[in-house]
């Protein structure tokens, strides 16, 4: 109700407006003036906006667009962080608070009884890319297949989810398992707030509220690791850090 | 000697609609500054930024504020602007006295802030367009449409803010046209006040006795007493100016 009445509101006001421009009056008797029509002018554009708003395609928002995360969960999620790793350790990711499989791999290795895994130096800008956290597991059996799975938790910026936005990558050439790390994600999220004129009276924005401090809790980093799954009698060599699993 | 006597209604009634006219250029002044205003909100009015190993982000909050304090510094210019010897002067093409003036000249600057306030405003659904077609952003649906209580609040203590300053501007016109000595005064009080004056009377103090009310009425009546008052200091003011 107060959308329609925002759009049809301005649609009256300039209708009305239209409607005592062509009448026969003595203030009007400017309107051959350019001063009347540029300030008409942009007195009407201003008056079409409002008009113009709910006709916009809500999909382009990044909140219709994308998924959107509740408070109840952005704080659970806060909590759980830094848990994927020591889950990681223990053999269990999966069981950690708020983890889940982002992208999986994987890849018969039946012939080699060692792999090489380098990280891809991909530059972007003159920097690197982030590396990524590796986690190796050997099986208890010797199958033959290489198993990586991409363990994480979410990333969320004032409760959207921009998890599957970071993500490193994979591949097996012969012996070698290149991985590269998760584009750095450069996000800009435009809102709108209250003026200040509203706010004196009805107070301001449940998200203005307390400055950086709201936005800090409604901001959760994420964090990713690959967890790979070798064959037990395949050996690792490799120049970049890789923890393994405890025994 | 006239045949018909004009009442005080009808004289600021003719240089009020008259004043209306000819003044239209400050209302293109007006939307001058609100455009420009509108250029510097794209850039957004506060903003945030954090980042950690894989993500920087970036928040930027949007809204018409630098609108509305630009609409405020032009209403009290003009309002300043009136009180000048020329603009004065066309009093004097009318049957009129310096009530009629003033009161004409209160009546226009009270225009002027209702379609300051309005247009003020509605500049933030206008600003919305630009942002959400510019792109480049991921764009929040929070506040995107504006509910109406908000809008009509922001207008009505805009408009209040307007009247308030349009009858400061006037008022140190006035005193302006007194005596230059009032301006170097003026400009002495809101820079260095705080080594000279009571703290009670700065003017940042008096902003904050308006800015820290949050009942509309109670608002509505700080307003329009400050703003009674400054007419009415002006008017007697400008009986003291000499006649032509």
């Amino acid at each position: 109700m107060g959308m329609a009445a925002m759009a049809i509101i301005p649609l009256l006001i300039i209708f009305v407006l239209v409607a005592l421009l062509v009448a026969k009056s003595s203030i009007f008797s400017l309107r051959h003036n350019l001063q009347f029509w540029l300030v008409t002018g942009y007195i009407l554009l201003l008056l079409a906006a409002p008009a113009l708003i709910p006709l916009l395609p809500a999909e382009n928002l990044a909140d219709v667009k994308m998924k959107t995360v509740s408070e109840m969960d952005i704080v659970s999620e806060m909590a759980g962080q830094g848990d994927l790793y020591t889950q990681a350790l223990q053999g269990s990711p999966e069981q950690a608070e708020g983890a889940f499989v982002l992208e999986q791999w994987q890849f018969p290795c039946h012939h080699d009884s060692m792999i090489e895994i380098m990280e891809n130096p991909a530059y972007k800008n003159g920097f690197a890319e982030n590396s990524v956290t590796i986690v190796t597991e050997k099986k208890d059996r010797a199958d033959g297949m290489i198993e990586i799975v991409n363990y994480a938790t979410r990333t969320i910026i004032e409760g959207v989810d921009f998890s599957d936005r970071v993500k490193p990558d994979v591949a097996l050439h012969g012996n070698v398992l290149q991985v590269t790390g998760p584009q750095r994600l450069e996000v800009v999220l435009g809102m709108f707030s209250r003026e200040f004129a509203a706010a004196q009276i009805l107070g301001k924005d449940t998200a203005m509220l307390d400055g950086a401090k709201s936005t800090h809790n409604r901001i959760v980093p994420g964090s990713q690791l690959l967890y790979l799954r070798i064959p037990a009698d395949m050996e690792v060599q490799t120049d970049i850090p890789i923890a393994y699993v405890e025994e | 000697m006239s045949l018909t006597e004009t009442s005080l209604f009808e004289a600021v009634r003719n240089q009020y609609l008259y004043k209306l006219k000819s003044r239209l250029g400050l209302f293109v002044a007006m939307a001058g500054t609100q455009v420009l205003a509108l250029l510097f909100s794209m850039g957004g009015v506060a903003s945030y930024g954090r980042g950690s190993q894989y993500l920087h982000i970036s928040v930027k909050y949007y809204s018409s504020d630098i609108v509305i304090w630009f609409t405020i510094l032009w209403i009290f210019f003009i309002a300043a602007q009136i009180t000048a010897r020329d603009e004065q002067n066309i009093d004097f093409t009318f049957v009129s006295n310096r009530l009629s003036g003033n009161l004409s000249n209160a009546a226009f600057l009270v225009t002027a802030a209702l379609i300051g306030g309005i247009t003020a405003i509605l500049s933030g659904f206008l600003l919305r367009v630009i942002i959400y077609f510019k792109g480049g952003i991921y764009l929040s649906s929070q506040n995107f449409i504006a509910a109406p209580d908000v809008v009509f609040t922001g207008m009505a203590v805009t408009i209040l803010y307007l009247l308030l300053f349009g009858a400061l501007g006037y008022f140190c016109g006035v005193l302006a046209r007194l005596s230059p000595v009032f301006i170097v005064l003026l400009i002495g009080l809101f820079f260095f006040g705080g080594w000279f004056v009571p703290r009670s009377i700065l003017p940042a103090q008096v902003i904050v006795f308006f800015r820290v009310e949050s009942s509309l009425a109670l608002l509505t009546l700080k307003v329009m007493i400050t703003m009674v008052l400054l007419y009415a200091c002006s008017f007697i003011l400008s009986n003291r100016l000499e006649v032509r």
